[in-house]
């Protein structure tokens, strides 16, 4: 893994890293791949990844499961709030 | 500190206060946990509030549950109302709950005290605790060295006589590990058995909550009060009646005659001798008590870490995505110019090494063009490795293992990230295959560094693992 793969990779996933960390990430990915890549040994013939079929969705109606000053509290924890709104950054460019 | 089952027979018996059993928590954790460092929080004046109206109860001669009175410490990973929870994490460190667990929910209706949070790798990353942003927990056992992870600090406080229970949660062995190393009991049920709503996800078809105790009798009790269907959870599953926990049948540990398969890719030549010695012990013993030990293959042992280091930082890699800086947690707003800059950054600051490892580990992997060489080889080998589990129980009751291939490590050994992740070596494939495992401590090694077997029991059958653990359990006690 060279330091382009991992910035491209660090930028999918949203992280920012610094130069540093990129020459340290490139080289334990390297390492941790080479045994990553056993999994290709593997002979899986006959094997297919298992399907469900259970049921498991319930009733499309609203549960009181939560308070309804559960509200106060989610907004109290975010960053950035203008009144009951989260605030973010520009989407739109004008 | 007393076993559950020991202290609600005192509060049945009254002779022991609730508010003793509190004060006696209190002051071990006060005494012990500068140096040990197991709990994040101590929630002091709940429980005392709390240990006031059952001393009331036992005053009035009520009857107590199970687990009514019993101090319970819960890993940083599980919501606890109104409180910080962190899971180990700089990113959550200013995070308050907005409601409990389901797990939590239960244990509060049993009337359990919640006795605090436990420090832990951050998001569940690690095998020695040392990757929690908040510094690392000691075994208590020698503190020079580490509890394990990823549960290091729920395995610690059990093991350093802080509470009798604690709740940790188990991806690749994050219960069991730290359990072997402690010297304490430590159960991953069947992945479904007990509800993950509340529990800070990491792998979502892997991850289980389970019980540290010092028995596996305790661990019985611990079960049944956790475990169950609940509606917010659509992977749990309703325990049937065949299925129910017999606390008075693991009691009795009548194990003669059922079979335990001991499987020879376990007992490989990377063994610690002393580990190969201690587990050799415990085959022993259970011969004598006329259990018959078969010599089983699990073929895709070897591939079981390979498997586990694709799908669980597929799925970290989707499951973090939701620390982004907006809606709760450390964030860049302030210093950020665009949008995208706040989720780079807020990201940047509050995630440790090991959590970008595997985001970016899980990114790749289900990248376009290596999805199908990753991925979906990964997922076709997991179907193969349940075969295995299952083709094995066909001819035996449990598996025996050792849980680790070593000792507790001191602490700075392991730096090198694939060193770690070969750590839960005997521990995956079980969390792979969705089985129920235990490690139960047997002897220590000759200096008195604790060692731990693993139980693997058939889907949903955690009632043999835990006889055969209590069977254990009992011979132990009655050598010494």
């Amino acid at each position: 893994m060279n330091a382009e793969e991992i910035q491209h990779l660090a930028s999918l996933a949203a992280i920012s890293i610094d130069n540093e960390q990129t020459a340290q990430f490139a080289e334990e990915f390297s390492s941790i791949l080479d045994y990553v890549n056993t999994i290709k040994e593997a002979k899986t013939d006959g094997f297919n990844i298992p399907e469900y079929h259970t049921e498991t969705l319930r009733e499309d109606s609203p549960e009181q499961v939560f308070p309804d000053d559960i509200a106060d509290s989610i907004l109290e924890q975010t960053p950035a709030r203008n009144d009951r709104y989260v605030q973010v950054k520009a989407v739109l460019k004008k | 500190m007393d076993t559950i089952h020991k202290i609600h027979r005192q509060y049945t018996e009254k002779t022991r206060r609730p508010s003793e059993v509190i004060d006696e928590a209190l002051s071990t954790i006060k005494e012990k946990d500068e140096t040990i460092n197991a709990f994040l929080s101590v929630f002091e004046d709940q429980v005392y509030a709390q240990a006031k109206e059952l001393d009331a109860k036992q005053d009035r001669g009520e009857a107590f549950g199970p687990l009514e009175g019993i101090p319970v410490s819960i890993k940083d990973a599980i919501l606890t109302k109104d409180e910080r929870t962190t899971a180990g994490s700089k990113i959550l460190q200013t995070y308050t709950a907005v409601y409990d667990a389901s797990v939590i929910h239960n244990l509060r209706n049993e009337g359990a005290f919640i006795l605090g949070k436990t420090n832990m790798d951050e998001f569940a990353m690690g095998s020695s605790t040392e990757n929690s942003a908040f510094s690392p927990t000691r075994n208590p056992h020698d503190t020079s060295r580490v509890p394990g992870g990823s549960s290091g600090g729920s395995a610690a406080s059990v093991a350093a006589e802080m509470c009798p229970a604690a709740l940790g949660s188990d991806t690749g062995g994050s219960i069991r590990q730290p359990a072997a190393f402690c010297g304490v009991t430590g159960l991953k049920p069947t992945y479904g058995r007990v509800s993950r709503s509340g529990l800070i996800a990491m792998a979502s078809s892997l991850d289980q909550i389970g019980p540290f105790t010092k028995t596996s009798l305790d661990a019985g009790y611990v079960l049944k009060g956790i475990e169950g269907k609940d509606t917010l959870d659509a992977t749990s599953v309703h325990i049937s009646s065949q299925r129910q926990i017999d606390l008075d049948e693991i009691e009795r540990g009548d194990v003669a005659g059922l079979r335990i398969g001991v499987p020879q890719e376990y007992f490989t030549e990377g063994i610690q001798p002393e580990v190969k010695q201690k587990v050799e012990e415990v085959i022993e013993e259970f011969t004598n008590m006329n259990v018959i030990i078969k010599d089983i293959s699990l073929e895709t042992t070897q591939f079981a870490i390979p498997a586990y280091y694709v799908i669980m930082p597929a799925e970290v890699s989707s499951n973090l995505a939701r620390y982004d800086g907006i809606r709760y947690g450390v964030s860049s707003f302030e210093n950020a110019s665009t949008l995208h800059e706040v989720y780079t950054q807020s990201r940047a600051q509050g995630f440790g090494p090991e959590v970008m490892r595997r985001i970016m580990l899980g990114t790749y992997v289900l990248s376009g063009g290596y999805y199908d060489a990753y991925y979906a080889q990964a997922r076709t080998t997991q179907t193969k490795i349940r075969k295995d589990f299952d083709t094995a129980f066909e001819e035996v009751d449990a598996i025996l293992t050792p849980t680790t291939p070593h000792q507790a490590f001191p602490l700075g050994e392991k730096s090198d990230p694939l060193s770690m992740y070969l750590e839960d070596i005997f521990t995956v494939a079980v969390n792979l295959s969705g089985n129920p495992a235990m490690s139960v401590p047997a002897n220590p090694d000759s200096s008195e560094l604790p060692i731990g077997f693993q139980l693997i029991g058939n889907h949903f059958d955690e009632q043999t693992i835990l006889t055969l653990g209590h069977a254990w359990d009992r011979a132990i006690s009655r050598q010494s």
